[in-house]
């Protein structure tokens, strides 16, 4: 019993680590964020599925060919998006988890902005990382914003930098400037 | 730039056509208005488009390959939508950082 | 941060009255001199007269939130005739000019968005607007007002209806919430994130 316990809580943690190597978060520690959330909107499309979709996603055009490489190199797309009605409903802790996975090796912060003022609801994050794998190739990106009333984590796994966003956005019809400004 | 009266210009009400009131009155006329139980906003533009996609289907290929090709279509859809969100989330937090960075070192307190 | 600044209207059909506890008789009616509360009694007894007057009160505020979220001139005329066919259906329901004008932007507001996510399903995108008739001559700036527009459309659809009350329409956050069915902290976020991303998206093309 002893051992299967040992067992299961290693098969618990290899996963965690596992994913923060490859430039994937495990976010399941935002679930009980999510049942606090007056609005959420969670995306989760894994390798799998972007596979099966991408001839469908994107139309024949200028812009397709761009559009389809930065797609071939996606493994994976994860945003976790959370409005609170009360401003206390999360703190700083709620997202530590994910934050020690973005400490872990591979990952760099790219941009910080981290203001706390004098009020408990007086503070607010903002962070973007990138994960570079063994080969110097990047493997993945991370946004996080944090303030009392709202979180976004946003976790695109696979090659891209920020500005690839861009091509992908024009394709899909985001405006055109995502990444622009902070990918470079 | 003054954001908030650029967006009263861009977004100030335009004139309908001038026979709107009329072509309402007309399909009032004509019986559409009266209450229909379970008719839901669009509902017989979708359900006719769905009918003649499926005729067609079922005369090309049959009711399975019909079926077939409505639910790769639709889930080729729901991820696009999904895709769409995901950059959207990802373009608004991004424009967030980008709004925080370029503004000038505050003291503490906001 | 969004202010609470009283926007001056440019519009000058026929406005209804800012909704209170006990509807006002609106100032101008543009077809004929009848008060409010006679004109909905007499349309909801089924004077058709009296209906129509209804329908050209309000119909430049239904039908530019349906251009303005569907960026289509024949979708937002057919968007726009469905509303007021809805509002012939539910006339007995409604006691005041404020009750119809907060019940068809709700209406409105609701089949905009259901229609958007229809023509996503569909994978249907509107890529070109028709040129607009009758476009106010007091916009100062005409391409960078339909630029703007173009941005705005681009918005996911809660936040774009957000955006367009709030500028068209000129409601509180506190009213759009209760038009949408909305949490008032959800509705600020809308506004916060998309008057910053419109902001970036069009300060970053300038640059181009």
């Amino acid at each position: 019993m002893k051992t299967t316990i040992v067992l299961a809580v290693l098969t618990l943690l290899i996963p965690v680590a596992a994913s923060a190597q490859d430039g994937k978060l495990n976010l399941s520690s935002l679930d009980r964020l999510a049942e606090r959330a007056s609005e959420k909107q969670e995306v989760t499309i894994d390798e799998s599925m972007l596979k099966s979709v991408t001839p469908g996603l994107v139309r024949p055009g200028p812009k397709a060919d761009a559009a389809k490489q930065v797609l071939s190199g996606l493994k994976g797309v994860y945003v976790r998006n959370y409005e609170f009605e009360k401003d206390k409903a999360y703190s700083m802790d709620d997202i530590a988890a994910i934050r020690k996975q973005l400490s872990s090796a591979g990952w760099m912060k790219i941009v910080s902005n981290e203001e706390k003022g004098k009020g408990p609801n007086d503070w607010e994050l903002q962070e973007i990382y990138l994960f570079k794998q063994q080969d110097g190739k990047p493997g993945g990106l991370v946004i996080l914003n944090a303030e009392p009333g709202e979180l976004s984590v946003v976790n695109i796994v696979g090659t891209i930098n920020l500005a690839d966003l861009d091509g992908l956005g024009g394709i899909l019809g985001i405006p055109h400037n995502v990444g622009n400004s902070l990918g470079k | 730039m003054n954001m908030d009266q650029e967006l009263r210009d861009a977004l100030q009400r335009k004139q309908a056509p001038p026979d709107l009131a009329d072509r309402v009155l007309a399909r009032i006329n004509n019986g559409e208005a009266a209450p229909a139980s379970n008719r839901g906003p669009g509902s017989s533009g979708v359900f006719r488009w769905l009918a003649a996609a499926a005729v067609l289907a079922i005369a090309a290929g049959g009711a399975e390959t019909y079926y077939t090709q409505q639910q790769q279509a639709a889930e080729t859809a729901r991820v696009k939508q999904e895709l769409q969100v995901a950059l959207q989330i990802t373009n608004d937090t991004l424009a967030r950082v980008q709004s925080k960075l370029s503004q000038p070192a505050e003291s503490s307190g906001r | 941060m969004v202010t609470a600044a009283p926007f001056g209207r440019t519009d000058t059909a026929a406005l209804p009255a800012r909704p209170v506890a006990v509807a006002a008789p609106s100032p101008h009616c543009a077809a004929q001199d009848v008060s409010s509360p006679d004109l909905l009694t007499l349309a909801k007894a089924g004077d058709q007269a009296a209906f129509a007057v209804l329908i050209r009160r309000h119909q430049n505020m239904v039908f530019s939130v349906a251009l303005h979220m569907l960026r289509s001139r024949p979708a937002a005329e057919d968007l726009a005739q469905e509303v007021f066919l809805e509002l012939y259906r539910h006339l007995s329901r409604l006691e005041s000019d404020a009750h119809v004008v907060s019940w068809l932007r709700r209406v409105a507001s609701h089949r905009c968005i259901d229609e958007i996510r229809r023509r996503n399903h569909r994978q249907e995108f509107a890529t070109d607007t028709l040129p607009e008739p009758g476009h106010s001559p007091q916009t100062r700036d005409v391409f960078g007002a339909e630029r703007l527009q173009a941005m705005v459309a681009e918005l996911p659809e809660k936040a774009r209806m957000v955006v367009v009350l709030r500028y068209q329409e000129e409601m509180e956050p506190t009213e759009i919430a209760s038009a949408l069915s909305m949490p008032i902290n959800t509705v600020k976020s809308h506004l916060r994130r998309s008057i910053a991303a419109l902001r970036e998206s069009l300060m970053s093309r300038g640059r181009v």
